[in-house]
């Protein structure tokens, strides 16, 4: 079972200021080069989800592959992946954050070339813009099902599956209740937010053991070489038919009046909560 | 403007349908332009089928075209809804990640633009203003779409139309799509949740951050909760530490609150988070950190460990209920 898990490295948000953001907002770029990194959170619950599939692999069926379409910064988290037991990484090159659709079209790009991929991981959405749209998108160009949120997966037997048709056990939220079911692939899926799903840490010998390992870069002309993706993207790179106008930092502090004390409860109660919590 | 609202069958629908309203008259969409596309499958109809024909009353177009599934798959629904939208200048999207997914799959298929998690939009002549949060909600973002065919999906934070229900005659038309599972599922089983009280109908809510520290703290402090009379919710780390379940995630992920009092401790204020709470009346956060964003978002803060501060504030809440 081929399995490609897509991710992002992101700026940490948790650690740009509100200055940092007004300062963006004046230069108009939001690639914050000097904040830590991380993976998109979201991206960061399918990677621990495509483990989870590897820990139950007693056959040696499954087989991973991890892209993340993006500038040097992330090969740090693909290494990370290789020695945690990704079987193979790979690297997009993009100087700045792409375009969701241009990603999108990467991503299927790559899927032509180096699949298939009998079942494609991403996180639902990133932090940035958040729009949610590349593996729906991916999903359409190659005419591939998605099942969006996810919560967890499972192999099935092994006598489930025959040479021509792999199944996947999946469990989501629905409408009505927690949803289980046993799927046919290929199949996309994105992961939501996942209780205790937070990417295990590799020890040191698993790091040692795989430092020499190879990352796979290719250039984006490469990848995107044959699709038609400049159809929907702009000069300026944003979506045809969509014209980015402003982007203002949201404020969203308050008038704050600060207690200290011994009876700094007291006063609190006094001054905002009586009345309203009886 | 010819255009669409698309909503399917769940237990919110009839919120979605009016938040639809609301879009769709903050564009000066008048009714007699519009369709209305209800989405429906076997197993909602076991759940919904009085409520279904209630938001097939309510339906404020013109027109109503109510397509059922055997099984709800976004694909089989973009094959079905594409006929009746592929000529429309403008389609809505009930908010959630079905509606995402509808809009841009057809977006993609059809052409056009589409947008996901639009926040409010005016519109003059065939552009489109849309407005909405980017960078875990620290951005606000404006956007002009110029070029039709358009597939939005509206956010959650849309309020609410009072839905009354088109007042002139109505067109309704039934189908049921006899289309076969594209995934073959088999073994399917819906294992209902363990119902708790929205948090979005709380008058108090007390939240929790990952300042907690750990699980057994996170469960005294929504006992804390509970002897005030408040709702419990955390933030995004509490649930990913499994602390929490999911159902009390506050923020742009989990759940939108406006209550009277939000009471926050131990929460760094981050802008995702904060977006769940800005509707507030009244916010008072607790951080040892005096220098936590949380603390200048609040109307009061107080600056201490929360195993010392929540008590005390607790107690002088009961004190003051007897």
């Amino acid at each position: 079972m081929k399995i490609l898990v897509c991710f992002k490295t992101v700026a940490d948000a948790d650690r740009i200021s509100q200055q940092d953001w007004q300062e963006a907002a004046a230069a108009d770029d939001y690639e914050f080069p000097h904040v830590p990194t991380i993976i998109d959170p979201l991206g960061e619950s399918a990677l621990e989800l495509a483990l989870r599939l590897k820990d139950q692999d007693e056959d040696g069926r499954v087989h991973l592959t991890a892209l993340s379409v993006g500038n040097k910064k992330c090969e740090k988290d693909l290494r990370t992946l290789a020695a945690l037991g990704f079987n193979e990484l790979y690297r997009v090159h993009s100087d700045t954050t792409p375009h969701p659709v241009v990603a999108s079209y990467a991503i299927a790009s790559f899927c032509r070339n180096h699949g298939p991929y009998d079942l494609i991981l991403m996180g639902d959405k990133s932090p940035e813009v958040g729009s949610g749209k590349t593996p729906l998108i991916v999903s359409e160009l190659l005419t591939r099902p998605c099942m969006i949120e996810i919560d967890a997966l499972s192999l099935v037997d092994e006598d489930e599956d025959t040479a021509e048709e792999l199944h996947i056990h999946v469990e989501r939220g629905g409408d009505y209740g927690i949803i289980n079911e046993t799927l046919r692939l290929p199949l996309i899926a994105t992961v939501g937010d996942v209780p205790g799903t937070l990417l295990r840490v590799p020890t040191l010998k698993q790091r040692n053991a795989t430092k020499d390992v190879q990352i796979h870069m290719e250039q984006m002309d490469h990848t995107l070489s044959g699709s038609d993706w400049k159809e929907h993207i702009t000069d300026q790179g944003l979506a045809r038919g969509v014209i980015l106008k402003s982007l203002t930092p949201v404020h969203q502090e308050r008038d704050v009046k600060v207690y200290t004390g011994e009876d700094a409860t007291e006063r609190v109660y006094e001054d905002f909560l009586k009345g309203k919590v009886e | 403007m010819k255009y669409s609202l698309i909503v399917k069958v769940c237990p919110y629908m009839k919120n979605k349908l009016a938040k639809l309203w609301t879009f769709a008259s903050s564009l000066a969409l008048v009714p007699e332009d519009g369709t209305t596309i209800i989405i429906s499958d076997k197993e909602s109809e076991e759940f919904n089928r009085e409520a279904i024909e209630e938001l097939v009353d309510l339906v404020p177009t013109r027109k109503a075209i109510v397509l059922k599934f055997p099984i709800y798959r976004n694909g089989l629904a973009i094959g079905a809804i594409t006929p009746y939208i592929e000529d429309c200048e403008l389609n809505l999207f009930a908010g959630g990640v079905s509606g995402e997914a509808l809009a841009v799959r057809a977006s993609t298929r059809i052409g056009g633009c589409s947008f996901t998690e639009a926040e409010s939009g005016t519109r003059e002549g065939s552009t489109i203003t849309i407005k909405k949060k980017a960078y875990s909600g620290n951005i606000e973002a404006t956007y002009e779409l110029v070029t039709p065919p358009y597939f939005i999906s509206i956010d959650r934070t849309v309020k609410e139309a009072e839905l009354k229900g088109y007042e002139g005659e109505k067109k309704i038309n039934r189908y049921f799509m006899e289309s076969p599972d594209p995934l073959r599922a088999t073994g399917r089983t819906i294992e209902p949740r363990e119902a708790s009280d929205p948090l979005e109908d709380a008058k108090v809510v007390l939240a929790m951050g990952r300042g907690v520290g750990n699980k057994d703290t996170a469960e005294k402090v929504c006992d804390m909760a509970e002897e005030i009379g408040a709702a419990s919710g955390c933030t995004r780390p509490v649930v990913m530490n499994a602390w929490l379940p999911k159902d009390k995630q506050i923020g742009v992920s989990g759940s939108i609150i406006s209550p009277e009092v939000c009471i926050v401790a131990g929460a760094g204020g981050s802008p995702a988070f904060y977006e769940g709470i800005s509707g507030s009346g009244t916010i008072i956060a607790i951080d040892t950190d005096e220098k936590s964003p949380m603390l200048k978002k609040a109307d009061a803060a107080i600056v201490g460990d929360l195993g010392e501060v929540l008590p005390k504030l607790v107690e002088e809440i009961t004190k003051n209920k007897k």
